[in-house]
């Protein structure tokens, strides 16, 4: 095998392409962050003039259509970079674009992942519809993966492409942590699921540790969790997408199914064992050997055991469920201002009246803004009471579903893990390869396509 | 330069700039973070002179030169907020610069620096999945435990207070039980109308821990001083309590009250102080701050703090920080809550009253953060008359009201000062500083002296209570050092200053120089009672129930004799004609002639 010289000046070349668009896409980043505006209370003793709030002008009609057309034709892209085109180049240069555009431009919304809670409120409740804009942001992608594999998390979701840009020095992840973590994406899919379902929140927004980027303004805890994330993203790959994300645990599902998949070699694996630890994300399967007698009876047993637990890890997790109903119904809004009117409500029957001074003092426990809105807007207290007493058994039940969710998830891989496949060569795993492209250099098949090198 | 080495030399320089900028970044992250934390822990709009200038306008609103320094002012925290903001708009944009920098050379540098797959070395024997599976197997089951137990831990503290409308599956009735908050009655002489208290009534009544003034000093010597509980000699009546608390009785009306509580509930008891029947018990209700579980100290219990009364109402405050007001038949008047105090062993500054006011003590953790505060509450409707903010730390001390260099005091003790208010603004009068730590013991004042005796580790101080300001220099009489109490707090009469240290030292000095008369130890008597004055006889109980009598004087003090509740005690008593009141650990005991 003769390495040919160009190969380093090449990938001299190739760096800084990269490092370029890096740098436009982190300038851009920048500009974001130098417009942050905050707000300051009104002067008083002044006959400063007081602007009027101006109400920002609702986005253009063709935004929505024209990023419909920029998502399906980023998908193609993809598609074609990680299936037909083999090109790490393309798939890297996209994923900036998309960052861009999707990210910092479209500022995170509307995205699939997101959509997630669009299209289930949308099915649960009669109030609410989601536009056809955010059923087909929701759909395509998945539709998309079911022929190509994640093509979306290659390079076209802007929070993987934030993590795939700062993944300077990714190491591998034992792949025993690695299998346990993927099932919290699970569980936090079944949690925005269940919130969504019950119309409390949106907790896939709320929580999103990236469009506080995007959008330069968030609070200081979510700033500094994305700060985290882009932290830990330096020596762990895609951290979110691997172990968080709802929307790639869907994806992941549904690209084991893919009729063509993203492949490590161009035409057939020569078990060269070169890639063997190129894939930081832990999405490279080995060939399987044949094991002994007592070590296939061992896995039966095994898998006879975890097919006997899994019904009970349902029922546990069912049962949690139910117990922690409160703990979720917190989190709604009628419901906390259910409490606050109810406290109020007692500590007014208490006292009738507090000095101002007492009331200051209660600030942070009850906040009498809100109640006192509340009483502005005439709506009776028993209302509210029985709006609250409808939203907790909501909660009973979503609460028993989505523990018996988590322990089915739970169960499932269980099983999963004492099913033994057969493989001959260096696969993908479907579910955890995000269509990244990193393996395609290791591959001295691929090196020989692109004419890097001869083999005699 | 050949390619190679101008290869090598693009990495080496890509790798060093990727570490100053790192680095770069790092230091501009740390002062950005530093300014973020500086700014939100100060408001503009909340400084003392905004807050006076604000005051005195509303005197005089039409002074032109208030509004102009409230201008002023105004404009000066509006530059100062731009310049800050300035500040992180240039940090924000260094640290951006400083990011990319590192980011486009350290991808530069691991491009650079990627070394062409080799084969790698001879693969393990055996299969690779087999190697790990086992171990997820088992990492999978774990972390499923732990999402089941950190959820059952979420969900427990909701299931464990009792009244939270969180765990209500019918909200309405929750709040029912939330604002009802009426008293369980017992007996039928609850229901008897209530006793209009006469002056002299009034002037009878044990109003407070350790009776009027806080002093400790029956104002009758006509109380027995040989008891003996087990053969019930001189035990008029004996009651259990249902229950456990650290507090002392205080009296009005022929009526004894006490508090008691558990982890989960907090009562009220109201005694007959003729017969000891028990007149009716209340449920304190649960406040929405009160709500948290607590961490307490065992020595210093869910009730360690004793009521307060001014005749017509008794208030009750609880380590939780809930404090609610019952007329004497029982009625709840009010209740309020503050939430738990930051306190390491728990809240147990007892209640104080002046007049109509309700002295609520609230000292909580460190000086510097000056969370501690000072209430004086209308005992009869609950609002806050006035509140002063105080520079100590934790204290476990009730303040005293006294009347001393001409005016009425409040006066308090706490680490790292002992201060006076005046009780009916909050006005401070004057302060003395004390040496640091636990302050348990309270202030006790004869006349114009006040006793001040903080921990084991300080001397005690006689201060002169007639000064303004910081009198820490000018007004200290003189400072005692031997056997200073960590727990009991001192006695002081017109001749003498009595120490009770709680391994059982009891310490005479002399009030007016401050010259030690002598000391007597009672020999492994533990005591956490502070002592009493009867007549010419000092009593101390220890932990253990047994009291002793003591004849002090200049010379010497001669132990007259034991007395013995037959169960433990901790508390103070109260004192009526011929009657003392005391609480032992399971009941209340009325001791007296019969």
């Amino acid at each position: 095998m003769r390495r040919k010289e160009n190969i380093k000046s090449s990938d001299t070349r190739r760096g800084l392409k990269r490092a370029a668009l890096v740098l436009v896409s982190l300038i851009l980043l920048g500009v974001r962050f130098a417009s942050a505006a905050d707000l300051y209370p009104t002067p008083e003793f002044s006959n400063h003039p007081i602007p009027q709030s101006q109400t920002p002008a609702v986005r253009a009609s063709w935004h929505e259509p024209l990023d419909l057309v920029f998502l399906a034709v980023a998908l193609a892209a993809a598609s074609y970079f990680a299936v037909r085109g083999r090109s790490r180049a393309g798939l890297f240069t996209l994923s900036i674009v998309s960052l861009a555009w999707l990210g910092f431009w479209r500022k995170g919304c509307v995205c699939p992942i997101g959509a997630i809670q669009n299209v289930t409120q949308s099915l649960l409740d009669s109030q609410y519809a989601a536009g056809w804009m955010v059923l087909l942001v929701f759909v395509l992608p998945l539709a998309v993966t079911l022929f190509f594999g994640r093509s979306f998390c290659a390079s076209v979701c802007p929070l993987g492409a934030v993590q795939e840009l700062v993944a300077v020095r990714p190491v591998q992840v034992p792949p025993w942590i690695d299998h346990a973590l993927g099932l919290l994406a699970f569980v936090y899919l079944g949690a925005a699921v269940l919130f969504a379902a019950t119309g409390s929140a949106w907790i896939i927004c709320r929580y999103d540790p990236f469009v506080g980027l995007f959008r330069m303004t968030s609070s200081a805890k979510m700033l500094a969790l994305s700060a985290a994330f882009l932290g830990v993203g330096l020596f762990i790959g895609r951290p979110y997408c691997r172990w968080l994300c709802p929307y790639g645990a869907l994806l992941g599902l549904l690209s084991r199914l893919s009729w063509r998949h993203l492949r490590i070699d161009p035409k057939g694996c020569v078990q060269c064992r070169l890639c063997e630890d190129a894939c930081p994300y832990g999405a490279i399967q080995r060939p399987t050997i044949a094991l002994p007698p007592k070590q296939r009876l061992a896995g039966r047993l095994r898998l006879a055991g975890v097919l006997a637990l899994a019904p009970l890890l349902v029922a546990a997790g069912a049962c949690a469920g139910y117990y922690m109903r409160n703990v979720f119904a917190s989190v709604d809004r009628n419901v906390q201002l259910a409490e606050e009117v109810r406290a109020d409500e007692s500590a007014a029957g208490r006292a009738k009246g507090d000095s101002p001074i007492f009331a200051e003092a209660k600030i942070g426990t009850v906040p009498r803004d809100e109640v006192e809105a509340f009483r502005g807007t005439g709506e009776s207290v028993e209302s509210l009471y029985a709006a609250e007493a409808r939203i907790r058994r909501k909660f009973a039940i979503g609460g028993t579903i989505f523990g018996g969710w988590v322990g089915l998830v739970f169960g499932v891989k269980l099983v999963r893990l004492s099913i033994r496949r057969r493989r001959k060569d260096y696969e993908p795993d479907r579910a955890a390869c995000v269509s990244c492209g990193r393996c395609f250099w290791y591959c001295p098949e691929e090196h020989q396509r692109q004419e890097l090198i001869q083999i005699e | 330069m050949s390619e190679s080495s101008s290869t090598v030399l693009a990495y080496r320089t890509a790798t060093r700039t990727a570490v100053v900028a790192a680095a770069f970044s790092a230091v501009v992250a740390a002062l950005l973070l530093y300014d973020y934390l500086d700014r939100t822990m100060k408001d503009p709009l909340q400084t003392t002179a905004r807050d006076t200038l604000k005051a005195a306008q509303k005197v005089q609103p039409d002074n032109p030169a208030i509004t102009e320094a409230l201008r002023k002012l105004d404009t000066d925290s509006r530059k100062e907020y731009l310049r800050e903001k300035w500040f992180a708009f240039s940090g924000a944009a260094l640290l951006c610069g400083g990011l990319i920098v590192f980011l486009v050379a350290a991808r530069w540098a691991v491009v650079l620096g990627r070394k062409p797959p080799l084969p790698q070395a001879a693969e393990p024997t055996g299969d690779w999945e087999a190697r790990w599976t086992p171990a997820a197997i088992w990492t999978v089951g774990g972390l499923f435990v732990m999402l089941c137990a950190a959820g059952v831990g979420l969900a427990v503290p909701a299931w464990k207070s009792p009244k939270a409308a969180a765990e209500q599956a019918k909200p309405a009735d929750a709040a029912q039980n939330v604002s009802m908050a009426k008293p369980a009655s017992g007996g039928g002489a609850a229901q008897a109308a209530v006793p209009q208290i006469s002056a002299e009534e009034l002037a009878r009544a044990w109003p407070c821990f350790r009776g009027r003034g806080g002093s400790g000093i029956s104002p009758y010597a006509n109380v027995p001083d040989d008891w003996d509980g087990p053969s019930r000699k001189n035990i008029v009546w004996k009651t259990p309590v249902p229950l456990g608390g650290n507090s002392s009785p205080v009296i009005v009306a022929g009526r004894v009250f006490l508090t008691g509580a558990d982890e989960k509930q907090r009562q009220v008891y109201c005694f007959d102080a003729a017969s000891g029947q028990k007149l009716w018990q209340a449920d304190v209700p649960t406040t929405p701050e009160g709500r948290q579980p607590l961490k307490l100290n065992d020595d210093t219990g869910y009730a360690a703090c004793t009521m307060a009364t001014d005749g017509r109402y008794v208030a009750a405050i609880f380590p939780n920080g809930d404090l609610a007001a019952y007329d004497l038949s029982g009625k709840l008047a009010w209740s309020k809550g503050f939430g738990a105090p930051d306190n390491p062993y728990g809240h147990a500054a007892s209640l104080a009253i002046y007049k109509d006011l309700l002295l609520v003590p609230f000292d909580q953790g460190a000086a510097k953060a000056a969370r501690s505060k000072l209430r004086a509450i209308d005992i009869a409707t609950g609002r806050v008359a006035w509140e002063q903010s105080r520079p100590v730390s934790s204290s476990w001390t009730t303040p005293i009201v006294i009347h001393a260099g001409k005016r009425d005091q409040v006066v308090t003790a706490a680490d790292p000062w002992v201060i006076a208010y005046d009780p009916a603004d909050g006005k401070e009068l004057w302060r003395v500083k004390t040496d640091h730590g636990d302050v348990a013991p309270s202030p006790v004042a004869v006349g114009d002296v006040v006793i001040s005796a903080v921990n084991d580790s300080a001397p005690v101080k006689a201060i002169r209570a007639d000064g303004s300001g910081d009198v820490t220099a000018t007004h200290v009489l003189w400072k005692g050092e031997d056997n200073t109490p960590d727990i009991c707090s001192p006695l002081a009469t017109e001749e003498f200053v009595f120490l009770l240290t709680s391994e059982g030292m009891v310490t005479c000095y002399d009030i007016h120089k401050g010259e030690k008369f002598w000391e007597e130890d009672l020999n492994d008597f533990k005591c956490k009672s502070s002592p009493s004055l009867v007549g010419k006889e000092l009593y101390i109980f220890g932990v253990s129930g047994k009291c002793w009598i003591l004849a002090p004087s200049h010379d010497g003090v001669k132990r007259v004799r034991q007395a013995d509740l037959g169960e433990g005690c901790v508390t103070c008593p109260a004192f009526q004609d011929g009657r003392m009141f005391v609480r032992g650990k399971t009941s209340l005991f009325c001791i007296g002639r019969k």
